[in-house]
């Protein structure tokens, strides 16, 4: 069954439909939320983007996807949180990514720690790009669905992404140094 | 010529082909010329493919039952009010064909409609074992909590009634508010209670702050239901559901609303902790939240009780501001010592002396062995107390124990030294089964004792022997341990009162003689007054021992359930 029929069917009364919602949607609401907060609180904002679902799916119209409408509850419960914590909110340059100091990458990349090291710069990206990026690379969302998330031009995503890439590519410099 | 910058600016989007295929040609056009920018491509290539090899986190495992019990809440209240008219009137919109469109004019019919949409509501098959072993994630998943438990039913024939608000929050703190008798509060920390009694007095200074240690066992408080094993403990949420998971014959006996909650209802027996014999159990489950909120206890006729979780709200900013965190106001009177808070905020009977004051060795002695014909162990009574203690008060329950309470008074704190005595064939309470062997050189001759030292929240001495045919277990606050050794190796048979010896009783003196026809009060097997030389006057307070314990006693050290207290006489 899709997300559209699973939400008629709660709006007609079946509380389990939006469980199923939840079940179908938890994994990338969890992994976004992780993202975008520490997470330690990932937990609970992620729960708190099912309960906002909760409260508003009655009046949800359908006019964009149901995975869409959850995204944009998702990036918004985060940039409140964030807001409200007065952590880094977005000028591109406010941020200076801290300086890798080498290891080998090959080692690195049989260690695990590679990994680690994306995932860091990822972190180090101030919030507006980490988002676009998060939903692009991670989730694997379209500009246009990423603009309609973000609430923003396709335009500004596509440069947001370059920003954000060029960024991780300073940062994660001894893994992606390519001869000319 | 297309420039470098336009051609930069682009490449992440080509990467993820999110180009227009007109910009996309200009830009593969120029990668074939310019090398600077093929290796600028190269690197956000690179920079691209590790991001994709970055995976969705795993959502953790309890991440569904905790979203179960905080959406409980709003589910609660969307089944209260399943529509508003004007959410009615546009969902039939959607519902029904256009036109004609129905005009909701009246309640009655909103009620109608919604009544028939709860036939949507879901009949999932569910048994038993999957649901105990819901409640138990559920439980684990517990933050905080608020409730008020209400307690209704009979235990030894007597009929009871409790209500206490409880807040919960993890790894294990409590406040428990209750005000049948005289308001209390208390706070369970993690090494420590305190019983603030705003209402009692000791020698005109108040309001009353008990500190007592918090000891090992102590951790089973109830949630939310006020159940007591039979040793005196509380039944905890984790006890029950932990009994839940573990007892191979739960049964599902189907599904009820407890409030404005669907339940199920599963039936289990169980022997509880230090018991011989199996009482029958009945737990209603919420279907969303998996938390219990009633459970069914029954003995027999004369002993069962219902308790219920009322206004629970769990997990979501339920718990005030402050709610954990207490104050010792200016000018009470703080006490160390294992004691529950009737000892203090219950009307001392008989009134006190000064005999209790200037005589706390003499008048224990004579005060217990007048209780003696209660219990069927041999009454014993110290002949030594390091100086400046002072008798509080003497207390038996008919057949089962007697405990004496001394206080020192200081400035900032005063101490309190407890003894119960009970018959040889209990065991050492709670952790003093464990406790360090020693000694006692008394009397009656050469006795092993076990002994429990605590630090926190100040120096704590716990010491059981068995003495005859009596087991003693003596508590002491920030005293020596010399001392409590010293009183322990000086208990001798408990002595007569002596002829002179007279106690005021209301506004008359009366003899202490037993066999005075006053002298034994008239009471019932299930209603037992305590420290009563003289009968019990409509004017006093009753101590009902009978009954079940409600937090917020702790389990005591000595087998003492008792912690609610009937104003009537």
């Amino acid at each position: 069954m899709d997300d559209h029929r699973l939400v008629a069917q709660f709006q007609r009364g079946d509380e389990d439909a939006f469980d199923a919602l939840v079940e179908r949607h938890r994994k990338r609401v969890y992994s976004l939320v992780c993202r975008l907060v520490s997470p330690a609180e990932a937990d609970d904002l992620a729960q708190d983007v099912f309960i906002a679902a909760y409260k508003a799916l009655p009046n949800f119209r359908g006019d964009s996807t149901f995975s869409t409408w959850i995204y944009r509850i998702a990036v918004h419960v985060c940039s409140h949180h964030l807001r409200k914590r007065r952590l880094d909110t977005t000028d591109l340059d406010e941020q200076e990514p801290d300086q890798y100091q080498g290891h080998n990458p090959e080692h690195l990349a049989i260690s695990g720690e590679l990994q680690e090291r994306v995932r860091s710069a990822i972190e180090q990206l101030p919030y507006k790009l980490r988002l676009v990026v998060v939903l692009r690379d991670l989730h694997g969302l379209s500009y246009e669905e990423i603009a309609q998330i973000v609430g923003c031009p396709i335009g500004t995503v596509r440069s947001r992404l370059h920003y954000a890439t060029q960024r991780l590519a300073t940062v994660l410099r001894p893994y992606v140094e390519v001869g000319s | 010529m297309t420039g470098c910058n336009f051609v930069e600016s682009r490449i992440r989007a080509l990467l993820d082909g999110e180009l227009e295929s007109r910009e996309s040609r200009k830009v593969l056009a120029h990668l074939e010329e310019c090398s600077g920018c093929r290796a600028e491509y190269a690197r956000m290539q690179a920079v691209v493919g590790m991001l994709h090899e970055e995976e969705l986190e795993d959502v953790p495992a309890h991440f569904s039952a905790s979203l179960q019990v905080r959406l409980a809440r709003h589910r609660r209240e969307r089944r209260r009010h399943p529509l508003s008219p004007a959410r009615l009137g546009e969902f039939l919109a959607r519902l029904l064909p256009a036109p004609p469109r129905l005009r909701l004019a009246s309640g009655l019919t909103t009620a109608v409609v919604a009544v028939g949409l709860c036939a949507f509501a879901s009949t999932r098959s569910i048994n038993a074992a999957e649901v105990a072993r819901r409640a138990s994630v559920s439980w684990r998943n517990i933050h905080n909590y608020g409730c008020v438990f209400v307690s209704t039913g009979t235990y030894q024939g007597q009929p009871r009634t409790f209500k206490q608000r409880q807040f919960f929050r993890r790894p294990g703190e409590f406040r428990l508010d209750t005000a049948k008798d005289y308001r209390l509060q208390t706070y369970v920390y993690q090494d420590r209670v305190i019983h603030y009694i705003p209402g009692a007095r000791w020698n005109d200074r108040g309001p009353v702050v008990i500190v007592r240690p918090r000891r090992e066992g102590q951790e089973a408080l109830p949630f939310p239901f006020g159940v007591t094993w039979q040793n005196g403990g509380n039944v905890s949420l984790e006890q029950m559901v932990r009994q839940l998971t573990q007892s191979p014959d739960v049964e599902m006996t189907g599904s009820e609303w407890v409030g404005p909650r669907e339940c199920y209802r599963l039936k289990f027996a169980a022997t509880p902790p230090g018991g011989t014999r199996q009482d029958q159990y009945q737990v209603w489950i919420d279907k969303e939240t998996y938390i219990p909120r009633r459970i069914h206890w029954y003995r027999d006729e004369q002993n069962h009780i219902v308790t219920e979780a009322a206004d629970l709200q769990v997990n979501y900013d339920v718990l005030p501001a402050g709610t954990f965190d207490f104050q010792i106001p200016d000018g009470a009177f703080v006490v160390h010592g294992d004691v529950d808070p009737h000892t203090l905020a219950l009307p001392y009977v008989p009134k006190r002396t000064e005999e209790f004051d200037r005589k706390p060795v003499t008048t224990a002695h004579e005060l217990a062995w007048n209780r003696s014909d209660r219990v069927s162990f041999p009454v014993l009574a110290p002949e030594w107390l390091p100086a400046d203690y002072r008798l509080m008060r003497v207390r038996a329950r008919r057949g089962a124990w007697l405990d004496i309470h001394w206080l020192r008074e200081g400035e900032k704190a005063s101490q309190v030294l407890k003894l119960v005595q009970q018959d040889a064939a209990n065991e050492p309470p709670g952790d003093l089964a464990n406790g360090q062997v020693i000694n006692l050189e008394t009397p009656q001759g050469t006795v092993e004792g076990r002994l429990v030292r605590l630090k926190e929240p100040y120096p704590q001495v716990f010491l059981t022997w068995k003495q005859g045919g009596t087991r003693l277990t003596l508590s002491a606050a920030d005293m020596p341990e010399a001392d409590v050794r010293r009183i322990a190796e000086s208990f001798v048979p408990a002595r007569a009162p002596e002829p002179r010896v007279r106690i005021v009783r209301s506004t008359e003196e009366r003899s202490l003689v037993p066999g005075d026809p006053d002298f034994v009060p008239s009471e019932s097997e299930t209603q037992v007054a305590t420290e009563s030389l003289a009968p019990i006057t409509s004017s006093e307070p009753v101590i009902d021992m009978s009954q079940p314990a409600m937090m917020p006693e702790m389990p005591d050290t000595e087998p003492m359930p008792a912690t609610s207290v009937s104003s009537t006489p």
